[in-house]
Parts: structure tokens; sequence; C-alpha cells
């Protein structure tokens, strides 16, 4: 039924003198936003950022036709932020990718071809290299966007199908650090609490997170926290005055990379005052150094003598004060619950381990952990990182529930829920993310499957690792739904895939929190979902490498239509055999219970009763966690069961302030840091094709310090050349009170190649967690021209 | 009654009348005409509010003080881009984050009969 | 087109017939009535002067006691009289000039 403008305007007469009368009129309309039509709403999450908002699309006739919050969603209360309302208006953008295009070298021209053909060059090539230069010729670099289904398919093809752990994915350059820096110090991968935390926080620090442009709908609920209980204590530490500033009581503004010292200073300030929690220590805690040597409280403190407040505000330079430091370090460990909340600004750092490290020693210090709006949480950057990658085995070192790879029994169980024989999956951690690009500047990977992310455009120094890509070396295929820079450069074989809401899948969002966003719509004709390609892929694998293990992989899924049977299956596996009795037990939530919620399931969730209620809201504390419960070691209130701490303890880590990989000098005077814009998601292939959200920040620009610009003549909008040791970009310069003296700061979505910061950026990486340093490297920069009128840019 | 009714009627025509004419008037600032001055493509990648903090300053200040101006809402969100332009933003489009209060609301009442557009105060308070 | 809602009043005991002789106008839409007499009425009119019309033919019934207007639409009309031609494009545009890259 299609309501006309005349037929609208009757209804609204009706409505208004109905309303005069109280009176109900017979047609069942909720007002004109609301106004009956046939539009089915269908539920699913947003996928573009880490925080799960839950969304309903609605859909007429088959199309996408409008959006809105599910407000009963514990993540969102139905708020959005504009990426989400506006992400459906892609779906049916021309540009859609809906037919496989091949070249036989880099240089040539795509040519459309058909899906047989393309499986079929997919399958040689890649069965070609193993027969030839063994399995770990062979990767796949996968994305915090793929569903669960997907990374967890992908991975058992790569690792029980081709025997290779070259599985890798870009959470490397965004959770990496988070995940080693919970292990280390928890002894468990994720946060021990969640969102609910934010309503019941009285002192809320954010360090390195720009939240309110990041994880815009997670800071609305700050917002609220903040302006409905003035007396709740916003801190932000950043080198940046950002937007998320505007809401924090005080702001930290320091040189880049002294955060380590400063959070050393308020552990300082804590002991030095006796604010610490002797009892909680005493009962919870252990003190480490070094790799992982034990020492005692007494060398835990003498080491924090090099970080008096005073000494650390030199350290850190800037506005901080030796009495910010303290009053900051009172706040945080006398308030009656404080929740700390970080992002890229730790976790993409050379030192990205110890800075997370640092932030969980002050919750551990002063047990401001466990308890209500207490608690050390990490915001993921997208929205699978943590459910797909994370728990799924989607990176090279991990299997599937948390399950480290060199761990031989892990590995039998997990060849066992395969029925794969055993030893099938290899010992030897795979390639990480950088060592896997390198290996392809080598020559070393002879094919390659990018699924669903731009490692052209997002890795760190990216010119140095898109020569290799570039190279007729590797054969790449890449899946997606839009030309990326990684498409129009890297690819052999582009594989148009499924959209979000096309597809039926699980994302798993910072809280441990898994939702399910079942198929709302078709794909254009054409698009394939991922999980109908990997499993027809395998298939022909099997033939061609003529191994019945291969075809074992696929076993349980052969003949499931690829809509939601053959997702569901591939949860059941996963989530039935593969989470059970791990801490991130998801057996309780199959996709029954997940579709039954407005949200979804917090793990550890082991039974479908319990899942119903939402899951777990604190892990380790007996009578919330029903894992402390099962596995505890004694009478006490919290139980850290977390595998990688045998001693079931929290470990407070010494770790001394350390520079960033480069520093500024004479030739690269500035630091360089780069962040998320709001109105834009990564690379822009998506954002960057609605008209709302590309005109809102159509190209990236350099925001330079008031100082620095009129020191070297740089007005608003000139052109301003950044170059550093590995690349250049021309962008036009904002000048504004943002970045502290010394330091610049760009966005990185932008797709031309004048503006690609990712040619600037430093692929230094974190030694223990091989996260590059995206936010801090050495550059130069000087005026080139005055203002110029710039052209988005999309591949 | 029946003279009211004939009275609302002429108020509401003239009510219509001077706000369509006006907009014929000369061009120059929003706020004088009620039009837009004119724009090219390049001018259209200059962000709403970039202009309006200086051509619409209370406005801007309405918006940038309140709780959407804080939580990032921006311009677009509620009245489109220039191809979907509305002044006046569709309910429906309130409801895409605020479903309930929408439900909650008299059927024949737009948003802001109760919360001053941009700066959302209630008007009672 | 111009479209209007009303609540007509009638005494309670001549609702039925009311609504029939309303009805009988044409271009008059009956949604709903109460008890009390109040009927919930929509007109769908050629133009102002006509929907004058409508409304004076409405108050003419004898079982009708008021007639009173909620909701008024005039927007093709208004914008006509006013512009003598319909331009809904609320951002006039300039030619287009051509943007240009910094390469």
């Amino acid at each position: 039924m299609v309501q006309t403008r005349r037929d609208f305007l009757k209804r609204t007469a009706a409505l208004s003198a109905a309303s005069y009368l109280g009176m109900l009129l017979p047609f069942n309309s909720a007002g004109e936003a609301l106004a009956a039509d046939d539009t089915v709403w269908h539920r699913g999450s947003c996928r573009l950022c880490g925080t799960g908002c839950r969304l309903e699309l609605g859909v007429k006739n088959g199309l996408p036709t409008a959006l809105r919050g599910v407000p009963e969603s514990r993540t969102n209360m139905g708020f959005l932020c504009m990426k989400g309302m506006l992400f459906w208006k892609v779906m049916n953008h021309t540009d859609r990718l809906t037919t496989p295009l091949y070249r036989a070298k880099k240089s040539d021209k795509f040519k459309k071809i058909s899906w047989d053909e393309a499986m079929n060059i997919a399958a040689d090539k890649f069965a070609g290299a193993v027969k030839e230069h063994g399995p770990n010729s062979v990767a796949y670099y996968g994305s915090g966007q793929a569903l669960t289904e997907e990374t967890y398919f992908f991975q058992k093809i790569f690792r029980g199908g081709l025997q290779t752990n070259n599985v890798e994915g870009n959470p490397r350059l965004c959770m990496a650090s988070a995940t080693a820096g919970y292990m280390t110090s928890f002894g468990a991968d994720e946060p021990i609490g969640g969102y609910a935390d934010i309503e019941k926080a009285d002192c809320i620090f954010i360090i390195g997170s720009n939240m309110a442009e990041a994880h815009p709908v997670i800071f609305r609920r700050v917002m609220r926290r903040k302006l409905d209980n003035p007396k709740v204590t916003v801190i932000n530490a950043d080198p940046r005055i950002s937007l998320t500033s505007r809401i924090a009581d005080i702001h930290l503004q320091f040189n880049p990379g002294t955060d380590l010292a400063l959070l050393n200073a308020l552990a300082y300030v804590i002991i030095d005052e006796k604010l610490h929690n002797e009892q909680f220590i005493k009962d919870y805690v252990a003190f480490k150094k070094g790799k992982e040597e034990s020492c005692d409280f007494e060398e835990y403190k003498k080491s924090l003598a090099d970080y008096t407040p005073e000494k650390a505000a030199t350290i850190m330079g800037g506005k901080v004060t030796a009495d910010q430091i303290r009053e900051v370090a009172r706040k945080f460990a006398t308030s009656k619950g404080t929740l700390s909340m970080w992002t890229m600004g730790l976790n993409q750092r050379k030192q990205g381990v110890w800075a997370n490290n640092l932030i969980h020693n002050l919750h551990i210090l002063t047990g401001q952990l466990l308890k209500e709006g207490a608690d050390s949480l990490s915001l993921t950057g997208q929205p699978n990182a943590c459910g797909g990658v994370r728990e799924a085995g989607g990176l090279c070192h991990i299997l599937p529930g948390h399950r480290p790879i060199e761990k031989e029994p892990l590995r039998n169980q997990v060849e066992e829920a395969w029925g794969v024989p055993k030893g099938r999956i290899p010992a030897e951690p795979g390639l990480h993310t950088m060592a896997m690009f390198t290996a392809v500047n080598e020559g070393k990977i002879k094919a390659m499957w990018i699924n669903c992310t731009s490692p052209v455009q997002s890795l760190p120094n990216c010119d140095l690792y898109n020569k290799g890509m570039a190279k007729d070396d590797t054969f790449i295929v890449c899946t997606d739904i839009f030309p990326t820079k990684t498409t129009e450069l890297a690819a052999n074989l582009v594989l148009p895939t499924a959209f979000h809401f096309e597809k039926t899948g699980v994302y798993g969002c910072t809280e441990r929190r898994s939702q399910i966003t079942r198929k709302a719509i078709n794909p254009p004709k054409g698009a394939r979902p991922e999980v109908e390609i990997i499993r027809d892929w395998a298939a022909l694998l099997a033939k061609k490498l003529n191994d019945p293990v291969i075809t074992q992989c696929i076993k349980p899924f052969e003949g499931l239509e690829p809509e939601y049977a053959l997702p569901k299956a591939i949860w059941d596996e996963y989530s039935q055999k593969l989470t059970k009795g791990r801490d991130n037990d998801l057996s309780g939530a199959p996709y029954e219970v997940l579709e039954g919620m407005f949200d979804g399931v917090q793990w550890p969730a082991p039974t479908a009763e319990y899942a119903k209620t939402g899951g777990t809201v604190k892990k380790f504390v007996r009578g919330m966690d029903p894992l402390a419960e099962k596995l505890k070691t004694d009478d006490k209130p919290y139980q850290f069961y977390g595998a990688a701490h045998p001693d079931h303890k929290l470990w407070v880590w010494l770790r001394p302030q350390a520079n960033p990989a480069e520093m500024p000098d004479a030739d690269y005077p500035f630091y360089l840091s780069t962040g998320r814009i709001i109105d834009h998601w990564h690379t822009m292939s998506i954002t960057g094709r609605i008209p709302e959200l590309l005109r809102a920040n159509p190209y990236a620009y350099i925001e330079i310090n008031p100082k620095d610009a009129t020191r070297l003549g740089i007005k608003p909008g000139d052109m301003v050349e950044i170059t550093s040791r590995r690349g250049t970009n021309i962008m036009p310069a904002k000048v504004y009170e943002g970045p502290i003296e010394g330091m610049v700061f760009a966005y990185w979505h932008d797709q031309h190649p004048d503006r690609m910061i990712n040619k600037v950026t430093i692929d230094a990486i974190d030694p223990g967690s091989k996260q590059p340093e995206f936010k801090i490297c050495a550059c130069k920069i000087k005026k080139v021209s005055g203002p110029q009128a710039l052209k988005p840019y999309i591949t | 009654m029946r003279t009211s009714f004939r009275f609302t009627l002429l108020l509401a025509f003239l009510c219509l009348v001077w706000t369509c004419a006006s907009a014929q008037g000369s061009e120059g600032s929003a706020s004088k005409t009620g039009k837009h001055p004119e724009i090219t493509e390049q001018e259209k990648l200059v962000a709403c509010s970039e202009c309006h903090q200086t051509a619409t300053p209370e406005v801007y200040k309405q918006w940038f003080d309140s709780l959407h101006g804080i939580g990032m809402v921006k311009c677009y969100q509620c009245h489109g881009t220039f191809e979907n332009f509305n002044v006046e933003p569709a309910v429906s489009v309130c409801a895409t984050c605020h479903k309930k209060m929408v439900e909650k609301c008299p059927k024949d009442q737009k948003c802001w009969a109760c919360h001053k557009p941009h700066s959302f105060k209630r008007a009672n308070k | 087109m111009v479209i209007a809602g009303f609540v007509v009043q009638c005494q309670p005991q001549s609702q039925q017939d009311t609504v029939a002789a309303l009805e009988a106008i044409g271009q008059v839409e009956v949604f709903g009535a109460d008890e009390k007499g109040n009927i919930v009425t929509v007109v769908d009119a050629e133009s102002s002067a006509d929907l004058e019309k409508i409304v004076k033919r409405m108050e003419k019934l004898e079982q009708v006691l008021t007639v009173g207007l909620t909701y008024l639409n005039m927007e093709d009309e208004a914008e006509k009289i006013a512009l003598g031609e319909l331009s809904p494009d609320p951002f006039p545009r300039k030619p287009l000039k051509k943007a240009t890259m910094t390469t």
C-alpha cells in the first residue's frame, strides 16, 4: 500500500481533530512518525564501530527504507550516531560489486567472469601454492567487521584444511595490545565489566580515546551520566584536546608518548598517600616485572620513585601540573566507582601492552574493579574484533575459544571438534600482520585472501607494503562489497559479497556481548555471502589437493542454504563445541536464544536459561559469573580463573616510561598522530558513498596548534606538506587549539593518494602484541600554497 | 465558532503567503530572507555548521550547547543534505533515536511543540 | 489541494444522521464520532474558496451546532499564489564550477 501525500495529510488532519476529543481513530497509526504502512522491521546490530548498537532496518517491498534504534537494548538504549542512522543507504549503491572480477596480472584491466570460473581460479591458486611452496605460502587477512561465522570458517579452512596458521586480521592493528594487556594483567582476555558501569561510575577516566567521535553512543552515555550527576568527575587524558574534552572536568594534555609516566605517577600518589586497597592487594594481587619475574609490593613501590608527580609533570611537558596529577590520583582512588576507558591512544603504540598494564595497575591497586561502576574497559574499534577475531581464532597465535596455539592439548580439542586427525593444526603460530605483509614484500606469500578490509590504505607506512601487494608474486583474492584501494592495487580476483543485513551472523562487541543480525533483504544479484564462498572454495580445494581432511572440514555444512541454515550450523559448531567449557562460553546462546533478545548475551553463558537473562555482567565475581562459582579455588568473593595466570591472581606490572619508536628531532620536529572522524568509517568505502557523511568531512586535513601555525606562517585552509622518513601527504590545514604545541594530527579516512596519512605513519610494532605504533611518529610540515579547492576522492 | 473559522483560515492563509513571498525576496543572508544563498557543488562540501556558526549564530549556539551539540548529533542527521533537505524534519527522523518518546507523544503534536528546536530544552522548564 | 481537519459538533441523539449528511456532501470524510456528538471530519477541497463553500454547507446542516477547524494544509495553493510557480528546492544552485585537484 502506497500512502500518497494526500492520504497522509488527510490522516494527519483526522488525527488532529481526534486528539481534541481524546478519541482513538480506527486506523492503527502511532502518529505521523510511525504511520502504519507495510514496513517490516528487522533487528540487528550496527557495523560501524565496536559499541554494538542495536537497531532495526525497515524493509518495504524488499528494499531498505528506514532505520531506527532499539530502545530496549542494553548497549545503545535506542540511540544511534550518524553512521548508524545512514549506513543502510549504501545497500543499493550503484558501485556495489555484483560480479566476480579477474585479472591475471595486476597491471591488467579487470574482466568480469562467472562465479564458477572465479571459484576455480581461487582454488587453483591456493592449491597450487600449497603444493609447490608448502602451506605457509598461503595466508588469510581478515577483519573485525567479518561475522563470527565468517572468521571462524575461514580460519577452520586455513588451519584444518590448508594446515597453516597464517590467519590474521585488521584487529591486529587495533586490539592486539588490549588483548595482551588483559592477558598479562588479569589472566584472561576481555574486560571484567561493561557499559553498565558507566551509569554507576563516579569517576570516569578517559585516556587515549576520542570517544565523542570514535564511539559516539558510548560517549552519549558518559555525557548523560555527567550532565545528570554534575558531581561525577570526568577526566580526559590526551595530547590533543578533542570533542570528548567538552564534558571533562580535567583535561590532562601532555606530549605524545609520555602517558606511561602519567600512569606511573598516579600509582605513585595512590601509594604515597595510602589510597591503595591493602586488603584487596593482600587477597588477590601478585607483582611482576620483566617477562614474568615475581617481585613484591616494596619493590614495586621503589620502582615508582622515578615518578613523583613533579618528575612526571616534567617528563610529560605540556600543561600538566604535579597538583593536577595528585588530584586525578585521589579522585581515581577514592571515588565510589572509577571506570577507565581507552582505545587506540594506548593500543596503537610501541609500548601498547605496557600502557594497558599500567592502567590495569591503577584499578588493581585501588580495588576499583569488580564492583558497580568500577572497571578497566578497553573500547573496541570494530563491531566484531572481540567476538569474531579475538574469540573465534582470527589471529595467528590463537585458536577458537581463546586457545593459545602453542598448547597441544588445546589444539587437540579443536582437532577433535572438527573431526580432523591429531596434529593437523600446526603448532607454530603463523605470521602476525606486519610480518605477513613483510613476507608478501619478500615474495614468500604466494596466495593471499583479503576479506572485508583494505590494507593498502590501513597499514602503517603503507607505501612500503603496497609495493609488495602490487607485485604479481602474490596472487590476491579480495572479498568485498565495493571497490577499495586494495581491490584497485592488489587484487587479482575480486569476489562480490553480501553486506550486513543481506546475510545472517553474529557480532561480539566491546563488552563480551554477542548479538545476532538476521538476513533482512537479498543481496544485489551476483553478490554472495562469504560463508557460501568459503564452503564452495574449500570443496574445490579438497578436490584439487585430493585431501579428504578438507572435505571433513566442510562436511557439517554441506547442502545447507547459505542465508540462514549454513551460518547457523557454523555458529552451532563454534558455540557448542569450541566455546563450551572455555571462559568465553557461549554454549547457552544458540541462534534461537540470540534471536529472542533485543540485544544479546554476555559470556560466559553456559546455559540457555542464564543466557536469556543477558549473561554475565561482571566476570570473576561469585554470584554474578557462573564460572567464578564453578572454578573457585577458595571462599573469597572474587575468583580469577583466567588460564594465563596459574596463581589465580591479578598481576601488577613494573613498567617504566619508554619513548615511542620515533621521537621528533631537528629534521622531523613534530609529533604526528592520527585518528577516526565521526562521520566516516575506516577507509571510507561505505561512508564515502553516503552524501550526508561524505559532505560532512569530504577530505582529510591536518590539525595544527595555532602557535606552531603562526611560527610557520600557516593559515587555516593553506595546503600543508607533511613529511616523515617514510612518505609525504599534502592536505589543508586546520588551525586550532586541539593538538598540543609541537604535535599535528590527521584523520585517516581519506583515500586520495595525496592525503592518505598511512603513507606517513610508522610501522614500528609493540614487541609483545605486534601492534603498530600508528599513533606516534615524527614528521615535518611546511606550507606549500594557499587554500585550494579539493575534490573528495573515492576509488 | 463560525466567525472564528473564517478568521483562522484567513490568518493561516496570510501566514503562508507571507512566508512564501518573503522567500522570493532579494538574495542575501538566510536569516533575513528565509532563503539559502546560492552555493556551488564545491561549497556543498563545507559542513553546514561551519557557515551557520556565523550566518545564524543563535541557532548554532543553541545547538552547540544542547545535548545534540555535545553528543555530536549534527545538522544533517535531522535536516538531511542538499538533495533531501527539510527545514522541519519528519518526526520519523526523531524516532530513529527517540522511538519511545515519539510513541508517548500526542499524535497531533510535533516534537518541537515541547522541545525547543536546536536547544531541545523543554518549553515549560 | 487544501486539506483540513474539523471537529463537528451535533446533538448526540442526531449523530448518525449528521454523519450521513456530512458524507453526502462529497469531499467530506468522517473518521470517527463519540457519544457526546463530536465528529472527526476531514475535508479535501480544490481550493480555499472551495473549502469555504464546503464549510458553509456543513454549517448549514440542521443538526450541526459548530464546525471547529483543527488542521489546515494549503501549501500548494499558498505557494502558487506567492510564487506563481512551484520551487521546493531551498538551495538554489550556482552553475557548477569544476573543483581542482591538488596534484
